[in-house]
């Protein structure tokens, strides 16, 4: 009896642990391509999202804005989208030198307009050249908000994480095998 | 079973009825590292599909500014409990066991022996000092995606393993901190021991060795019969199940007692070899770079000195970095020959006079290692506060601390606490290399003669570390 609850609280954590796994990444790769904030004032309401969530350097991200007044889609507006360089790439090192901080503090701006897809959504694509954080900053007339957006130096190396569970497997796999092998033979 | 009278020993946890039921209890180990593979799990996740940047980032922070600043703090008070929930070997070992927490009967390996000359620390020393040259390389600590990479590698090198070797095979001679591991624990006051060797001797079945339907055998190869040092002990409790005696004692005792206590394998170098030793000596070494290549001084002469030598500052960083270690090995073996040469030595030689010599400097090795740490756990770690709240980026404020700066502790209080850690790690080690030489040599006058070069650079050795820590390092991130 005692081995038999033992078994199930075991069994019910695997699973959970191999639900959690399994579930984690299907609600992240649900949200992988939006990146969502809202912004409000005085009844305008902006709703920033990228494409992907995290950018990657040297591939192209689209930032929708969502732009509404008192719940209804603001149309017809020109939507001004500034990207300025907000902190260095991630992988620029950590030890900065005074003369390093006071390049970063000369950034340049980049200004994009963005062209209305459906009523009150605008989008805009963009290029990044390097990694780091980046401010988004969108202007409709005299209302500015700003969003931040990290940017990736470099994609996930996908090839590399799935080609070494593939070895595991593969050689799981030969293990299983020699093993059948010796207890036929 | 009343355990034999040891010396430094106050106290065996197996007399207290719950500690001695849950340490039989077959699915301790697997909650543990349930839970530490949960959490590795979240490393991973935050790694691939979190944001970028390593401060945002709970996988990187929680890596690089707990686990890895913490280890040594766990080694200090008990031993290698770590290698118990590791969870880099958990999935080996249950697919290896076809089994989670049960006595399975079957297993899933080749239960290949690794071969001869991998079985030493040799290979995870230099795993260890490839680990820390990336970190200082590709500074890990900014880089999540790079972290899970290292990590995830490591869990399928430890199934690979198990898959082909015998039992832990991975943590024995392949985990890249199981030297370190293995030398720090020496100092812990923790030990689990055999309560009558006599009992042992006796004894026909040798459950803890070949493991019998209570539990599997000693999964780090150990005689526990002859376990006399914490070397390779994970403290997995298997022999506590499997004894048929009830021999296994777990001793709260005396601090240091492996380095100079006089026992079974007081001066037999079969658990103490000299790769164990010159993990001691590296670490002394490599841990004062460590500091000094965080420091703006540093950085900027090695702009300088890189350009006029017209080599890349990495490189030269590399160039530093080996040498730091191999300068620490030959200026030790040195220091080994001038002991003997003083000490008139015709017992021991060089050699062994490095091995048993080194085990003394633990305790500063680790006070060096731990008074380094406190900066990136007391100043950085401060970033792990908002990225709880945060963990991945996503612009969560789950605890309302995203996005805020914290402070643990003030960064002038930190060189307060790295001073007293190296100072009780100097007398320490002092207090080893004092015991350990009267231990090993006859007269009293040969064993001061002898520890005299060795307590000079031990000396020397605080005292140029304390000197570092006055320079103030450049923070991470």
């Amino acid at each position: 009896m005692k081995k038999l609850a033992l078994s199930l609280f075991g069994g019910f954590l695997a699973l959970t642990l191999s639900l959690g796994l399994t579930v984690i990444p299907v609600i992240a790769t649900s949200h992988e391509h939006e990146e969502e904030h809202h912004h409000e004032a005085e009844g305008l309401v902006i709703t920033f999202s990228s494409r992907p969530r995290f950018p990657v350097a040297g591939k192209e991200a689209e930032f929708i804005f969502n732009v509404s007044h008192d719940g209804v889609p603001e149309e017809g507006r020109q939507v001004m989208v500034m990207v300025t360089e907000a902190e260095e790439g991630e992988n620029h090192g950590h030890h900065h030198s005074e003369e390093a901080h006071a390049e970063e503090e000369e950034t340049a701006t980049e200004m994009l307009m963005a062209t209305e897809i459906s009523p009150g959504v605008y989008a805009v694509k963009h290029v990044f050249e390097k990694g780091g954080k980046y401010a988004i900053a969108a202007q409709l007339g005299e209302d500015a908000q700003e969003f931040a957006v990290a940017v990736r130096s470099r994609p996930v190396a996908w090839s590399l994480v799935i080609g070494m569970v593939a070895l595991t497997v593969g050689v799981a796999g030969a293990v299983a095998v020699r093993k059948t092998v010796k207890k036929e033979w | 079973m009343a355990a034999i009278e040891r010396e430094g020993v106050y106290k065996d946890l197996m007399e207290i009825g719950w500690f001695r039921r849950l340490v039989k209890w077959r699915g301790l180990q697997f909650t543990f590292q349930l839970v530490g593979l949960i959490f590795f799990g979240g490393v991973v996740y935050a790694g691939l599909w979190g944001t970028p940047f390593g401060r945002e980032n709970l996988g990187s922070t929680f890596t690089w500014l707990l686990w890895w600043t913490m280890i040594p703090v766990t080694m200090l008070v008990a031993a290698r409990v770590w290698c118990f929930m590791c969870p880099w070997i958990a999935p080996g070992e249950w697919l290896q066991r076809l089994a989670f927490w049960h006595k399975g009967k079957r297993s899933f390996t080749l239960n290949k022996k690794v071969p001869k000359f991998l079985q030493n620390f040799w290979l995870i020393t230099l795993l260890f000092l490839i680990l820390t040259w990336m970190d200082f390389t590709y500074e890990l600590a900014n880089q999540p995606e790079t972290t899970v990479y290292i990590a995830l590698g490591l869990v399928l090198l430890a199934v690979v393993v198990s898959l082909i070797f015998e039992k832990r095979s991975f943590c024995k001679y392949f985990c890249p901190v199981g030297g370190v591991i293995a030398a720090y624990s020496q100092v812990a006051p923790v030990e689990l021991r055999n309560k009558d060797p006599q009992v042992c001797r006796t004894c026909q079945s040798r459950g803890c060795f070949k493991g019998n339907d209570k539990g599997y055998a000693c999964p780090m190869m150990i005689h526990t019969y002859g376990i006399d040092r914490n070397t390779h002990c994970v403290l997995c409790m298997e022999c506590v199940k499997t004894c048929p005696n009830d021999n296994i004692s777990i001793n709260l005792r005396k601090p240091f007692q492996d380095i100079f206590k006089k026992g079974l394998g007081f001066l037999r170098t079969r658990d103490i070899t000299f790769d164990l030793s010159a993990i001691v000596v590296i670490l002394l070494g490599i841990i004062p770079f460590e500091n000094t290549i965080m420091t703006p001084a540093y950085l900027s002469l090695e702009e300088k000195l890189g350009d006029s030598l017209g080599i890349a500052p990495l490189t030269l960083r590399t160039i530093i970095f080996v040498l730091s270690a191999l300068v620490a090995l030959g200026i030790f073996w040195g220091l080994s020959w001038l002991t003997r040469r003083i000490a008139r030595d015709t017992v021991y030689g060089t050699k062994r006079i490095f091995v048993w010599f080194a085990l003394s400097f633990i305790p500063l090795a680790i006070s060096m290692h731990l008074a380094h740490n406190f900066f990136h756990m007391f100043v950085e770690g401060a970033a792990v506060i908002p990225a709880l709240s945060d963990p991945f980026g996503f612009g969560w404020n789950l605890f309302g601390t995203a996005g805020g700066s914290f402070t643990v502790l003030s960064p002038d209080l930190v060189p307060t606490f790295q001073v007293l850690a190296v100072s009780l790690g100097l007398v320490a080690s002092v207090y080893c290399l004092y015991r350990l030489a009267m231990n090993m040599f006859e007269s009293r006058r040969q064993a001061l003669r002898a520890l005299s070069p060795m307590a000079v650079f031990l000396l020397a050795l605080g005292a140029f570390y304390l000197w570092l820590l006055t320079i103030p390092m450049a923070m991470r991130f």
